[in-house]
């Protein structure tokens, strides 16, 4: 499961849950893999994300160092470096065993093997 | 050697449009014409070997005869054979052979010229050639479109006279399974057109090594992923993904944009797997996998910009009767977690179940385009919607 995902999930499906959001996220096993950087759409992506749950996912992997704790101003003036090192974080880090938890119920899904699963347990309904 | 040659591909019928847009978006073709099931166009032989990276077609062909038999319908079985045997020396194998070897990327033994020469000693002296080791092997399929009844051969006579006429001209040994040539003869009343083979295996078969009871071919997965105008950076989603087949297919063919598939069935999670992992060497292809619930999506709101996916057609999966209660919910969660601008393509089986709910919800759905598809027999209901979020 790469990290950008994470920016877009949300526990709002589960019973008594208001918001849901952004998922707690604890990371056992991760591999890093090089994905091709582009500007353009690394500014695109980083136009779509909530900073907040971004920082929340860099600091499962102990990576938070790479980017600052508050949104920078405007996503087109970061140089390429900078611009890389939100890629690295979104693009790059692939969660293989971990889990998601919902911030309100503590409900745990787990990541198993690169997926996520959201399975409602019974009787959460 | 000619400076264009005509092709023909074989299409999904009822996406002839949508191939018809991919070959103009990436090849310079000219003349592009679509029928039922096909689109015929154009192309300069130095853009030929580039026309097997398309990816809505599922089969291609060069086109290297076609003509108007006069009377062929009203002949008798004999003489409409012999017609038929007879245009082999009208049709232009020079130009097959040379499209077929620069699309194949290997040579016939002795290439077009030595087809030439036999072709015309055949048609001067009847001199007939035997098979040897280095003949290619080849069949002869016959289609004929419209209604059958009005010939008095069947196809199988046309294909196995019009072959027969081939191992004598040429000395190609016939070979019905495993064979290096196809031709394909197409008659329909009295129109006659001949084409070659260009690709080996049927396009479509590509992606999905781990099949499931209702995997999509990789060319329908295209055909509905091009309704979806998908832009760089978009994020796109198949919340029932079962194998994978349209998210799979989404990350190979669009490089820069983001897919995520999500299934309820573990067993569908693990065809995920297999499949994306024999595919994902690439460094730039992005595709995630979810086990959730379709019709509770751990998403967010607003944050996808496309959804594409084959609803349950209450065929082999689920029922009709739970398809009336099922779609509306899942229309719901869609338009939930769609942006507002962002596109819903949808394909499903049970046309009413799909058409009702969209109606009942119809303030929130722009219908953009309307395909009736065939799928494998089936008429499917193909429809792309915006979701307007008023």
């Amino acid at each position: 499961m790469k990290l950008f995902v994470h920016n877009f999930m949300s526990s709002r499906f589960l019973k008594n849950v208001t918001v849901g959001y952004p998922l707690e996220l604890v990371v056992k096993q991760f591999v890093e893999k090089d994905i091709e950087f582009d500007r353009e759409n690394t500014i695109v992506m980083l136009n779509k994300i909530q900073y907040e749950a971004l920082v929340v996912a860099a600091a499962a992997v102990n990576q938070a160092d790479r980017i600052p704790a508050e949104q920078p101003g405007k996503w087109e003036d970061l140089s390429d470096d900078q611009l890389k090192q939100f890629h690295h974080i979104l693009m790059n880090i692939d969660v293989v065993d971990g889990e998601l938890i919902c911030p309100e119920t503590k409900t745990v899904f787990p990541i198993r093997d690169g997926i996520p699963n959201m399975l409602k347990v019974d009787g959460e309904k | 050697m000619p400076e264009s040659a005509h092709l023909y591909a074989a299409v999904i019928t009822g996406f002839e449009k949508v191939a018809s847009r991919e070959i103009s978006e990436k090849l310079p073709a000219t003349e592009c014409i679509s029928g039922r099931g096909n689109v015929r166009f154009c192309l300069d032989l130095n853009s030929v070997p580039d026309i097997l990276k398309l990816r809505s077609i599922d089969n291609l062909y060069v086109v290297f005869y076609e003509n108007e038999l006069v009377g062929l319908t009203d002949m008798e079985k004999e003489e409409a054979l012999r017609t038929i045997q007879e245009q082999i020396s009208y049709c232009n194998w020079k130009l097959a052979i040379d499209v077929y070897q620069l699309v194949r990327e290997t040579n016939i033994y002795g290439g077009s010229d030595r087809v030439v020469d036999q072709m015309r000693e055949f048609m001067r002296e009847g001199k007939r050639c035997e098979v040897t080791e280095n003949s290619p092997k080849f069949r002869v399929t016959c289609k004929r479109c419209g209604e059958k009844e009005i010939h008095a051969f069947s196809s199988m006579d046309a294909a196995s006279k019009f072959g027969a006429e081939i191992n004598n001209a040429l000395g190609w040994k016939c070979s019905v399974k495993e064979f290096d040539i196809e031709v394909m003869l197409r008659i329909e009343k009295d129109n006659m057109t001949v084409m070659m083979a260009l690709n080996d295996e049927s396009l479509f078969k590509r992606n999905i090594c781990a099949y499931g009871p209702t995997t999509m071919r990789s060319t329908v997965c295209y055909c509905m992923l091009h309704l979806a105008n998908i832009k760089p950076g978009d994020v796109v989603m198949d919340s029932m993904c079962g194998g994978g087949s349209i998210p799979i297919e989404g990350a190979l063919a669009w490089e820069n944009a983001f897919f995520l598939g999500g299934d309820n069935h573990k067993l569908a999670m693990e065809r995920c797997k297999k499949n994306w992992s024999s595919n994902s060497s690439s460094t730039k292809s992005i595709c995630e996998f979810f086990n959730w619930d379709a019709t509770n999506l751990p998403l967010r709101d607003n944050c996808i910009d496309a959804l594409v996916t084959d609803l349950p057609f209450g065929k082999k999966i689920g029922l009709k009767t739970d398809n009336r209660l099922l779609y509306p919910i899942l229309l719901n969660e869609w338009k939930r977690v769609l942006r507002k601008g962002g596109r819903l393509v949808v394909m499903s089986h049970d046309k009413r179940s799909l058409e009702k709910a969209i109606l009942a919800d119809r303030s929130s759905w722009h219908i953009k385009a309307n395909h009736i598809v065939n799928m494998g027999g089936l008429q499917c209901l193909c429809l792309c919607l915006i979701n307007t979020q008023s």
